[in-house]
């Protein structure tokens, strides 16, 4: 066992820092070819798919730094996550194109699982495929797709019309007919969708994984998602760290610095503490990403609700050690406050995790 | 980055655990579980059978009679240890004065101590605190005077954990007032049976006797049983300290209650317990052991890091962590059992039973007797303020 970056690693989360502390965008939209270019949406492709097969602790880094400068773009859903499941398809030259298409982001990809009455389980979904002649028709519901405004395609879950009930997941194009999107913010700056589909109708290729080899993929991909948000959590933490030492040297009240009332400084350790604790909890389900189902779930549950609780108690504490500057837009650190307020309820809440965590 | 136990570091595990089913004894166990402070007597069988097998002293290097195991092994032997239910035998003369002796000790001091260490032969119990130096260790005032071949040491140490049945006592003395109050200390080997010395119980709210005040009252020891050079006393005792660093977690101990807890619960729902009760305790205690999962992360992660700066603050939130978890966790236990925490039970050798009250739970005894003592588990060891404060110190400077 060991805990050190090997050298790549460093590399790579040095570059990751500069590149989205500094970088922009080429065109008018956000930083997505540029992040194609660095070679991180071809992160979770496999090397055998023409991918970079990285390991999935790179990925984790990649995260934190994303965590850390705030960025917008939406790597695992828009990269990770339809990577993983495309390249669990059989293989094809639709598989081929799809893979090629995320890792050279010619194609924008979002992930559409969560729905209005599923709370979080996206095993369980509404959303329904009826077999036709020529292959499927869909129809029913998605919410909060993040980046669903911009995607060309969609991986979709949908239950199979047929019995028993099936679970499956197809990739669609999202111009096709008895699409409507609707496009909104979340509290945190990011643009989500709402979509629906009314009697879609799919080709038989559009059916990516279906039955057990869809849940299984689907569990994974979920368990992945929720380590990988939870590592963003640990670049929120770290860069709050750093703004309120800052902040609290410079700023002065009673004629002396913030930083030498030991209510403060106490109140700081208490921040370290919990964000060195939600990086042990990432560490723990990053080494059970590896183990059967049901120790990979418990682990990635506990880690959500870990690095979740902590960054939500160290950030709340650092905002309110920025004084009423904290809560203004102007400052960067209520930004790190509405990200971790919306992540906490994303991918499942305390509640959800915390469930699954007890075997229920 | 590897954050897999290698199949090695599993035989170990396999081999630990194996050990201590076989061969700790079940009275000890089931004693040491109740959580009642075991004395010296109760523990010298075990001691000399973790002495046979050549484990008693982890934390020594390997020429001295350690283990030479590896940081993840001695990390694995110290959580399966607690969750074996197994004590601590000496872990002042083990964990602390051993290795400051291998390190500091003169050849004479080493020949005199070690092997009576392990083997159980001499006790030590540790003379830092005074009742003016808690918090503040250097502004202690015991002195130690140097006459011909001896020193004369005179003051009084407070909360001294085994004292009364203690061989000796490493004694921390102001040895030099013309420098800083760090550079003028002393780390001296005082005999308890020197005459000047009196020990004197103190009674705690638990209801059991483990500290002591010590009085020294112009006690004459040998200049040999100086440890290293005059005046380098300080170091020596962060040395020291430094030893208990991941054991301040406390995950062994903490990963006991995470075994029990489910069992008080499953008890009481037979004894009235409502189920919207069970239910809270349950969600209680799931997110008690998601942090303990954390802290037992961050031990590894403490275990494989480098010396320095960051490695103190990541020390001290561990200790911060391990405190505060065993007080939460013991005081769970007191919610669970209810009314059955509020009788007083002494520690009993033979029958625990005797003084229970009818039909009462036998997880009763030494659950409320424990939560108490670990309130000094937020004191001990350098308080979590002093733990706060030395996380700060690293943030500022970064």
């Amino acid at each position: 066992m060991d805990f050190w970056l090997t050298q790549e690693q460093q590399m790579l989360r040095d570059s990751a820092r500069r590149f989205l502390a500094e970088g922009k965008a080429s065109g008018n939209g956000d930083r997505w070819s540029e992040m194609a270019e660095l070679g991180w949406l071809a992160m979770a492709i496999a090397d055998e798919d023409d991918g970079l097969g990285s390991e999935f602790e790179d990925i984790v880094l990649l995260a934190e730094e994303i965590g850390r400068a705030l960025a917008p773009e939406s790597l695992t859903l828009g990269s990770v996550v339809p990577a993983r499941i495309i390249g669990a398809s059989s293989s094809g030259p639709q598989r081929e194109t799809l893979l090629a298409a995320i890792a050279s982001g010619e194609l924008r990809f979002a992930t559409a699982f969560d729905e209005r009455n599923n709370r979080y389980d996206w095993q369980r979904p509404d959303t329904t495929a009826n077999a036709t002649s020529t292959g499927w028709k869909l129809s029913g519901s998605k919410t909060l797709v993040a980046g669903g405004a911009v995607a060309d395609r969609l991986v979709v879950s949908a239950r199979l019309g047929e019995a028993p009930e099936t679970l499956a997941l197809f990739v669609i194009d999202t111009t096709l007919p008895g699409i409507t999107r609707r496009e909104y913010q979340t509290i945190d700056g990011a643009s989500v969708a709402d979509l629906d589909f009314d009697r879609v109708a799919l080709n038989a290729s559009t059916l990516l994984l279906k039955g057990a080899a869809a849940a299984e993929c689907l569990a994974q991909s979920f368990d992945e998602a929720v380590v990988l948000l939870s590592a963003e959590a640990l670049g929120w933490m770290d860069r709050a760290i750093e703004l309120t030492v800052e902040y609290i040297k410079v700023r002065e009240q009673f004629g002396r610095p913030l930083a030498e009332f030991q209510a403060l400084q106490h109140s700081v350790a208490e921040m370290y503490i919990d964000a060195e604790s939600a990086h042990s909890i990432v560490c723990m389900a990053m080494a059970a990403l590896h183990q059967p189902a049901g120790d990979r779930r418990r682990a990635v549950s506990a880690c959500k609700v870990k690095a979740m609780a902590a960054a939500r108690r160290s950030i709340g504490m650092a905002v309110h050690l920025h004084g009423g500057m904290g809560i203004t837009c102007e400052y960067p650190i209520g930004h790190y406050l509405q990200r971790v307020t919306v992540a906490s309820r994303c991918l499942g809440d305390e509640h959800f995790h915390l469930e699954r965590y007890v075997g229920r | 980055m590897d954050l897999a136990f290698s199949a090695e570091d599993e035989a170990f595990r396999t081999e630990v655990g194996e050990f201590f089913r076989t061969e700790l004894p079940a009275d000890l166990a089931r004693r040491e579980a109740q959580g009642f402070h075991l004395n010296r007597s109760d523990l010298a069988e075990w001691q000399r059978i973790l002495y046979r097998k050549g484990w008693v002293a982890p934390n020594w290097p390997k020429e001295f009679g350690g283990t030479g195991w590896s940081p993840i092994q001695k990390y694995i032997y110290e959580l399966e240890f607690g969750l074996a239910n197994a004590p601590e035998v000496n872990l002042i003369g083990l964990s602390m004065v051993g290795p400051v002796l291998c390190r500091f000790g003169s050849p004479e001091l080493q020949q005199r101590f070690l092997q009576p260490i392990m083997s159980g032969d001499i006790w030590f119990c540790q003379g830092f605190s005074e009742p003016q130096a808690g918090s503040d260790l250097a502004s202690l005032r015991t002195r130690a005077v140097k006459r011909g071949n001896d020193y004369v040491i005179s003051g009084q140490k407070i909360w001294t954990t085994s004292a009364h049945f203690s061989d000796y006592m490493i004694c921390l003395c102001r040895t030099n007032d013309a420098v800083s109050p760090q550079a003028g200390l002393s780390m001296i080997l005082v005999p308890m049976d020197a005459p000047g010395v009196t020990v004197k119980p103190i009674e705690t709210i638990d209801g059991d006797h483990t500290v002591n005040e010590v009085f020294l009252d112009d006690v004459v020891v040998p200049a040999a049983n100086l440890v290293g050079d005059p005046d380098s006393g300080w170091n020596q005792a962060k040395f020291l300290l430094g030893n208990e660093r991941t054991h301040n977690a406390m995950i062994g101990m903490l990963r006991r209650y995470m075994v029990r807890i489910p069992r008080l619960i499953a008890t009481e729902l037979q004894h009235g317990l409502s189920a919207a009760a069970a239910a809270e305790f349950e969600r209680q205690l799931a997110c008690l052991r998601i942090d303990v999962d954390a802290l037992e992360w961050s031990v590894l992660r403490v275990l494989a890091g480098e010396e320095g700066p960051e490695l103190a603050a990541a020390a001290s939130a561990l200790k911060v962590c391990g405190s505060e978890y065993l007080v939460r966790a013991s005081e769970l236990e007191l919610d669970i059992l209810g009314p059955q925490i509020t009788p007083r039970h002494d520690p009993s050798p033979t029958s625990p039973a005797t003084s229970l009250p009818a039909g009462a739970s036998s997880f009763a005894p030494g659950r409320t007797t424990q939560h108490l003592y670990w309130h000094a588990s937020t004191i001990f060891g350098g308080s979590n303020e002093i733990q706060r404060g030395i996380i700060w110190n690293t943030l500022r400077r970064r």
